[in-house]
């Protein structure tokens, strides 16, 4: 049987998605939005605790959950493969650039795009890593 | 993983003696029960603390539960 989580942490995360609620009002948010994104943040934390990926510890109140060792051994690995991508990429882009500086698409790129398409190939690299090492180990 | 690197064990045939179903040997230990699947079908090596534990949740010597798959299969003494 699961381990029933204390009513300190349902409340502690139910005041969170108030506050976020509360944001999203200020900002003008349409109310009928903002009440879907209240109920979908609750729903989103109730499947967090029956998703398996975190061990759950009664004991510690406002943080029960968490990464037990091999949950961290997958999140390490995904994390050095999504950093070695970006490193990569990162070295190729220099590279590129060094070479075709003169070139018209490497006027047309700026730094700024170059960075936001390595962070996101880094990301990609370290969620589908995580999915990919959870079936293999 | 080489073959000679992984640990082979008897969890599912424990669990069954002791009538342990795998969330509650998971609880036990303090992991997921991912973790305990993974261990029982020998794709995960689990680190010597909880080897010691889950050896601990049966009473029995770490070796009688865990041993490397190339010294071959073993049975309940």
């Amino acid at each position: 049987m699961m381990k029933r989580l204390s009513s300190q942490y349902w409340f502690s995360r139910f005041l969170l998605v108030t506050l976020l609620a509360l944001v999203m009002v200020a900002l003008g948010v349409p109310v009928w939005m903002v009440l879907l994104v209240l109920a979908l943040s609750m729903a989103a934390l109730r499947l967090l605790v029956r998703s398996g990926r975190y061990a759950i510890r009664p004991e510690n109140d406002l943080l029960p959950l968490r990464r037990d060792e091999r949950g961290a051994d997958i999140n390490r690995r995904a994390s050095t493969y999504g950093f070695v991508v970006v490193m990569v990429l990162l070295g190729a882009a220099i590279l590129l650039y060094t070479i075709f500086s003169e070139s018209p698409l490497a006027r047309r790129i700026t730094a700024l795009d170059a960075m936001q398409l390595i962070i996101a190939a880094g990301l990609i690299t370290r969620v589908l890593s995580e999915v990919v090492l959870r079936q293999r180990m | 993983m080489r073959d000679g690197d992984r640990l082979n064990n008897r969890l599912k045939e424990l669990r069954a003696r002791f009538d342990l179903t795998q969330e509650e040997l998971a609880q036990r230990v303090g992991v997921t029960r991912q973790t305990i699947i993974a261990i029982e079908g020998k794709r995960y090596n689990p680190s010597a603390l909880l080897a010691l534990k889950i050896a601990g949740v049966f009473d029995l010597p770490l070796e009688e539960v865990f041993w490397l798959k190339d010294k071959g299969e073993r049975s309940i003494s």
